[in-house]
């Protein structure tokens, strides 16, 4: 059988590499792909993708299982070095590792267990149902890395708008997707 | 986690669009501050944060997976190789209580064991079905509960001997990890060569008797196995691994693959 990815971790933290480059196996598509859609560049992509699993090297000691998945620790971890390099392109200060002040996620059950492909596919479909001006308004947040001022700046759109929208916007996507949990889960 | 949120502050609805913000990290830095000292005394705001969060923790699914180039992981792992880790003193995973893992194993055996409970229903008519979704509900139980296992002997900082590929195979890598519950030892190996369906790979234990076998286990498939052997090396003696005719030999005939001193 093959190992969880909290005990390749747990095999990082002791120091054993070889166990990082399995985790490398596993989730090095996943990381590329957001690398990659949030920067547009496959050469950019693939050094964050290259630094972020560094990153999981340098940092094990501070994964806590509790805190969440690896893969989610991981793709945090290459979000924020892909907003570093982002807001340094617009002459922007840095973000910094990892946000320590979100309370952890607590995901349906569905959606822990679901595929990759599955998730692609139900995460895709619940960004569509979005009117496009709230898609735009999460797109601009997570992918580019904006702050709601800097959507209201590059949209035109007033700041009051911007915050309405990304509520919306969030409000649904947390709807559909709890609604669709269920249905995962009887596929399960 | 178990951190608990209680109803300090009254609820303020304008803080809802802070929420939304702050969990996709687009709030203003002048908001934060105000935001966090609202949140740490407001139990409904925290919850929508954390399920704002987890919106959150999905929207990188919603991308295509991509390829990446084959240096990229030679770079990381010479990278990896010249910073040497300072091994964690503290485990990072509690052996003695109940842990996420285990939580979350939890759940996918009670998702499983619906899933399979339900089938089991529809296979009374089909008996063959029915044994063989119950020998495969075995199987990732089984898998699970060595995982956990593992788990809990690595976060108690059980013993571990490394074992390194052969010019047959210089590319895998294993480990023995002994189980301080007293269990047989585990056998973790990884990049270990494809064989064909009448091969497999068998661990020895080698000592000053001979070798003796350990146990037989699937073909590598270029990912990572974990099993347990079955039989215990003792100090000095070595875990070494051959490919052998399928299921396995009373003695080893084929090249070592595998090999590392206990």
């Amino acid at each position: 059988m093959e190992p969880s990815d909290e005990a390749l971790m747990l095999l990082v933290q002791q120091g054993d590499g070889q166990a990082l480059g399995t985790i490398y196996d596993r989730h090095h598509r996943v990381a590329m792909g957001l690398a990659y859609r949030m920067l547009s560049s496959r050469e950019s992509a693939e050094e964050i993708v290259q630094e972020s699993f560094l990153a999981v090297w340098r940092l094990a000691g501070s994964y806590h299982v509790e805190r969440g998945r690896l893969k989610d620790w991981l793709l945090q971890i290459v979000r924020n070095r892909c907003i570093d390099r982002l807001r340094r392109e617009r002459g922007f200060g840095t973000i910094g590792e990892i946000d320590p002040a979100l309370p952890d996620p607590q995901l349906p059950e569905a959606w822990v267990v679901a595929s990759q492909e599955e998730l692609r596919q139900e995460v895709s479909a619940a960004l569509a149902l979005l009117p496009a001006e709230q898609r735009e308004a999460v797109d601009l947040a997570y992918f580019s890395g904006l702050s709601q001022q800097e959507i209201s700046d590059r949209t035109g759109t007033p700041l009051g708008t911007v915050k309405g929208r990304m509520r919306l916007a969030m409000d649904k996507l947390r709807q559909t997707l709890w609604t669709r949990a269920p249905s995962l889960e009887a596929r399960g | 986690m178990s951190r608990r949120y209680e109803q300090l502050v009254p609820h303020d609805d304008s803080m809802e669009e802070l929420a939304a913000a702050f969990a996709l990290g687009a709030i203003e830095p002048g908001e934060r501050g105000q935001f966090e000292t609202h949140l740490a005394g407001c139990a409904r705001c925290s919850a929508l944060v954390r399920d704002y969060g987890a919106v959150v923790t999905l929207l990188p699914s919603s991308v295509d997976q991509m390829d990446v180039s084959l240096d990229v992981r030679e770079r990381l792992m010479a990278d990896v190789a010249t910073e040497p880790r300072v091994p964690a003193v503290e485990p990072r995973v509690a052996p003695t209580e109940p842990t996420p893992i285990d939580r979350a194993r939890t759940r996918r055996f009670s998702l499983s064991g619906l899933a399979v409970a339900a089938l089991v229903v529809v296979s009374l008519s089909f008996g063959y079905w029915n044994y063989r979704l119950q020998s495969e509900l075995r199987d990732v139980q089984q898998a699970a509960r060595l995982d956990q296992e593992f788990v809990a002997a690595l976060a108690a900082g059980a013993p571990r001997y490394t074992l390194s590929g052969t010019a047959e195979a210089p590319s895998a890598h294993g480990a023995v990890v002994i189980d301080p519950a007293g269990g047989q030892p585990f056998l973790l190996v990884g990049d270990l060569p494809s064989l064909p369906p009448d091969r497999t790979y068998q661990a020895w234990v080698v000592g000053a008797a001979g070798p003796v076998d350990a146990g037989v286990f699937p073909s590598g498939s270029g990912g990572s196995h974990l099993t347990r052997l079955n039989q215990a090396p003792r100090a000095g003696e070595t875990v070494a691994l051959t490919v052998e005719p399928a299921g396995g030999v009373a003695a080893p005939t084929g090249q070592i693959v595998l090999a590392g001193a206990i």
